[in-house]
This record gives structure tokens, sequence and C-alpha cells, in this order.
């Protein structure tokens, strides 16, 4: 009999602990959802002409991008919260675009010379814009920066159609860091250890992600398959890279993060075909671009807990924007990119509400 | 004879002790004053308020500090001190640190902040990101980098002035599964806890200037210290010449023990004379 009462109450017991378990994951949901992270858009506005586009965001939220003049040139800007966009002029040339932006508000990108060349610059608050050079003479174009003052971009001779990723530093200048046996390689991110990632063109004429590191050079990233093109656009501190690759078994892109060892398809929204990551802060998070079916442009975050997740389903539903690009992502989750508001193409600042999103 | 010899041993025996003593009671203060042999001097102490110690020991400006050394400051207390590289650390109140390491010619540096508040200026270098700061939450790599750390039993908190640093989180990951490298600009705020990164913001101007004044250490010595220094620096001086004059009474002994038994072993081969009474 005591045998029995004790089965009876085990059972009892464990209902009510099943049942609580499943409450509980239940409410831990629907909490997860309802405080999904929200955010605030902020219309970064145009130097005067109709449209503008943010590349880069420091950890600090200032942005830097083009915008049209009133005269309808391309200038690169700064923006910040307490001064909003700064015109930072061009290397003596019509137009200039800003790629890069680190803490100490230092902006890298590229500008038409005097004589109609396009060279990388530096600009900075103190300096003004300052030429970077090219290598062998030719053109160039910085398109990042990281917060040690070191810049990467890639540098094109005319002469012998090539084109090279380069690492510059102040100490040391423009130096060639070289390709995957192709004739073309480009630098586009780098990060605080100076390891920068980009794509090359192996020998037979395919795009493929490459790290380089001053110790190993450039080398391509372990667990991409040969046949597959790819890219690698951004790195964070830890090492970790985002990028995609157009595999030659599937008929579409898809973006990717890959550490040390291993390569990942974090999957794309249902309604896209394409995807493209652009940017990766130190908590994993990616944003990136879809291409959708009807050629439309959708920004979206990807976070490992929620994955892919349009902007637009983010920020407020009456905001009037649809966000087309994301370009970056700094450490506090806030997000610089451009979108439609109100027919034209300006860039935008997602900033998070609430809770800091980890 | 046999007893003016075995006094002769006695005496020499004495002085001896006497001598065996001094030379280890010399060790000992010795070797409280200063760290064992190995240690490598590291830097100097510039300023300090109020009771700060060093393992243990009352510290004052233009002490020098060596590997291994754990600071302490109290309630009240402030401590600056300048590294061999130039990078100048001030200590807040109820601070506890240690050296673990630094080499000026490498700019390797690891310093222990087991609690309390630190601001660090690190002085420019040539190899990026081998000066080290360590808490129970975290280790801070900075670059020519003006930072504040604020260790409690929870949590660190970490606030940069200027330049940047790189925080490798003793908890949390990226996201992504790996440990978490997380760079820190300036004017930016992060707090390290059990969690990894609790938050991470832009730091309120007020907070900056709080922060910052929490780790002043007034460059002249106030009075409070004035007065209290007298009494360490006499009793420094009545142990030093107590043990002075026990060296030189020691020493007398010896010499006089020596020079008795010498006159002794002397006189051996004489007749001894027989006092005047």
């Amino acid at each position: 009999m005591i045998a029995q009462a004790s089965t009876i109450w085990q059972r009892i017991i464990g209902a009510w602990t099943h049942y609580a378990l499943a409450t509980s994951a239940t409410l831990l949901l629907l909490a997860s959802v309802a405080t999904a992270q929200k955010y605030n858009i902020t219309d970064i506005g145009t130097l005067g002409g109709k449209s503008s586009f943010a590349f880069s965001i420091n950890g600090l939220g200032d942005v830097a991008g083009s915008s049209d003049t009133s005269d309808g040139k391309a200038h690169a800007f700064l923006w910040t919260q307490s001064s909003g966009m700064k015109d930072l002029g061009t290397l003596g040339g019509a137009s200039s675009k800003a790629f890069g932006i680190n803490g100490s508000g230092q902006i890298v990108g590229w500008s038409q010379t005097t004589d109609n060349a396009t060279h990388a610059f530096l600009w900075t608050k103190t300096t003004g814009m300052r030429d970077l050079g090219a290598l062998n003479g030719g053109s160039s174009y910085a398109t990042a920066i990281n917060d040690r003052g070191e810049v990467v971009g890639y540098s094109v001779d005319s002469s012998s159609g090539t084109t090279r990723a380069f690492l510059w530093t102040e100490p040391l200048g423009m130096q060639d860091l070289g390709s995957l046996g192709g004739s073309a390689s480009r630098a586009l991110a780098i990060n605080i250890f100076g390891n920068v990632v980009g794509w090359s063109n192996g020998k037979d004429g395919s795009a493929r992600a490459f790290v380089w590191s001053s110790d190993n050079g450039i080398r391509t990233l372990q667990g991409l398959d040969t046949s597959d093109d790819s890219q690698a656009v951004g790195i964070n501190a830890s090492g970790q890279i985002a990028g995609w690759r157009s595999r030659s078994s599937e008929t579409r892109e898809s973006f990717v993060w890959i550490d040390d060892t291993s390569v990942r398809d974090v999957g794309s929204p249902s309604t896209s075909f394409d995807t493209r990551g652009a940017a990766i802060n130190a908590f994993g998070q990616i944003v990136g671009t879809a291409f959708g079916v009807d050629s439309g442009m959708n920004a979206f975050l990807w976070t490992k807990s929620r994955g892919n997740v349009f902007l637009k389903e983010l920020i407020p539903a009456d905001s009037g924007w649809t966000p087309n690009v994301a370009s970056a992502i700094n450490n506090m989750g806030q997000i610089a990119g451009y979108g439609m508001i109100d027919g034209q193409t300006h860039a935008f600042l997602l900033t998070p509400v609430g809770p800091w999103p980890k | 004879m046999a007893v003016a010899a075995e006094n002769s041993q006695l005496q020499r025996a004495v002085a001896l002790l006497l001598c065996c003593l001094v030379v280890l009671s010399g060790d000992q203060s010795f070797s409280q004053a200063l760290p064992p042999a190995k240690s490598e001097l590291v830097g100097k102490v510039t300023a300090t308020h109020s009771v700060t110690s060093r393992n243990g020991k009352v510290i004052i400006v233009n002490d020098v500090l060596y590997a291994d050394d754990t600071l302490r400051t109290d309630a009240s207390g402030r401590m600056s001190f300048e590294l061999q590289d130039g990078s100048i650390l001030n200590m807040g109140s109820d601070t506890e640190l240690s050296i673990v390491t630094h080499d000026a010619n490498t700019g390797e540096t690891l310093v222990n902040l087991n609690s309390g508040k630190l601001r660090t200026r690190v002085n420019k270098l040539q190899n990026s990101g081998k000066f080290a700061i360590r808490t129970p939450h975290g280790t801070v790599h900075a670059w020519g980098t003006d930072f504040f750390l604020d260790v409690s039993d929870n949590s660190t908190e970490l606030i940069v002035y200027s330049g940047v640093v790189v925080v490798s989180s003793a908890n949390g990951s990226s996201g992504l599964g790996s440990k978490l490298l997380l760079d820190v600009n300036a004017r930016q705020d992060v707090l390290l806890d059990d969690s990894g990164v609790s938050y991470l913001r832009l730091t309120p101007e007020s907070v900056e200037q709080q922060t910052i004044a929490e780790t002043i250490a007034p460059q002249t010595v106030p009075q409070a210290i004035v007065e209290r220094q007298p009494i360490t620096k006499s009793s420094h001086m009545l142990r030093n010449a107590a043990i002075g004059g026990l060296a030189a009474g020691a020493a007398l002994g010896a010499v006089f023990g020596l020079r008795g038994s010498k006159s002794q072993s002397t006189s051996s081969s004489t007749p001894p004379t027989i006092p005047a009474h």
C-alpha cells in the first residue's frame, strides 16, 4: 500500500513538474518575443542634394558615407549626433566618398584629385583630407580603418591591369598585401589587431575570401570550397569573419560567418534569393542586405538567438522608412545604412531602444 | 690557566654569537624593507594620501616598486606610481593591486587589480597590446590609452578616456561561441560581470569627471601624513639605531673578545700577574 501511494505521489509530482516546465518555457518564449529589440531610426539627411548613403559607423555612433551636394556632386561626409552632417571636401576633384571611420573620428575613403585620378584619402579633424597615394602610381581606394589608424583598401595599376589589396600605416605607408595567385585582390575590413579580410582571385580566376595577417601573410579561409566564389567583408576583434559565398551547386548566394576553422551558412530570409553580409560586431551580430525575387533590397540583422530579421520589422511601423541596405554595425548595436524615405534615398542610423542588445 | 682559557673561549663564542645575531637581525630588517633578490625594479611611488602600503608595510613618495609587490590603499587612501616605461597608475581608495610583471623595454606589463579603483595612463608602446590589467571579471589590453577600472565583488566597470582598449571577458562569449574580445573606444563605459558584458554605453560626462576625481592623489603630502610620517620615520630611526648599536656592541665585543683572547694567549706563555688588591 505504501509503495503504491508513493508511486501515485511520484506521478502527481512528475505531472506537475512537467506542467511547470512547459509553462515556464512558454512564458520565456512569450517574454523573448515581447522584449524583442526595437530600434529608433534617425534620418541623417543630406549635404543639400537628394540622396545620401551611410557606409560606416564607429563605436561612438558617428557615421561616414557620401551625400549629394546641392550642385549634384557626391561628397564624403561625417555625421555626429551633436554636429549633424559635415562635408569632408575632396582632394581637389569633383567627388569623394567615405567608407571607414574609427573611434578617433579618422575617416578613409576615396576622392578624385585635381588631375582627375582617384586616390585613397585619410581625413582627420585637424589635418583635413590627406592623399594616401597609390601603388605604382595608379588609382587607390580605402575601404576601412581600425582604431589604431591602420588603413586598408586596394590599388589599381592601370598599366599592368592588376588590382592589389593594400595596408597603409603611418610609418610604413602603403604595402601590397599580395593575392591568392590571381591578378586582383581587395581588402575590405581590418580589426584592432591588424588582421585584414577581403577577396582575391585565385589562379583560376575565381574570387575567394582571404584573411591576411602580418605573421602569416595572405591565405584562403579554411572550410570554403575552392569552386565557390566568396568574399569576406567584416572581421571583429575575436577574429570572426562575416562574408558571403556563391556556391557552384546552388543558384543563390548566402551569407556566412566564419571562425578560424569552419564556415557556416546562417540561412537567408525566405523571401530572398541572395543575401550578403556587410559587417560583424564584437558580439557576432551581422548586418547585410537581402535581395528579393522582385529585385527589392532589404536590410537585415542576424543574431545567433533570433536568426535573420529585416530591419523594417524592428523600427516603428509608421516611420515611413524602408531600410534597403545595412552597411555597418557597432558594438553598441547601432546600425548604419541607407533606405527609402519619402521617395528619396537617405542614410540612416538605427539605435537600439531600451536594454542593451547582446 | 684552564679557567682563563675557558673564559677566553666563552668570550669568543659570545662575540661570534652576537655577530651572528646582528647579521641575522640586519638581514631580517632588510628583507622587510626590500623584496626578494629575484624581483625586478618596476617603478616608484609619486604621490600618496592617507594610508598606503606595499606588502603590508607603509609606503611613501619616492619609494621604489618591484615586481610581485602588492599595493593597498585604505578607505581614504590614494596612491600614484610611475612604471619604468613612463606609464602612470593612480589608485583610488580601498584598492588593492599587485604588479605581476613590467618590462620597460618590451612593454610587457601585467597588473592584477583585485579590488577598488584604478586609473591607468599607458605610455605609447611600439609593441602593441602587451600592457594588460587583469580583474576577476576580465582582462584589459591597452595601447597608449587612458582608462579607469572599478572592481567590486560582482563586477568590473571600465571607462576609456582616450585611445582604445580590448577587453577579454572572463565570462560570456562573442555570441558565436568563442571567447569575447571587445574593442572599447574613448568615451565608452563597459560593465563586466558573471554573464560577460552587462552593458556597453557612451560614458555620461558627469561619470567621466567623477571617476577621474576618485583616483587623484595630491602631489603635496597633506598635514595628516606629515604628522604620521615622523612617527614612522623615527621608529625606523630608533630601530636602525638599536640595530646599529647592537652591531657596534657586537663588533666591539668581538674585537675585545678577540683582543682578550689574544692577550691571554700571549700571556699564557708568561707568568700570570696577580691583580693588585
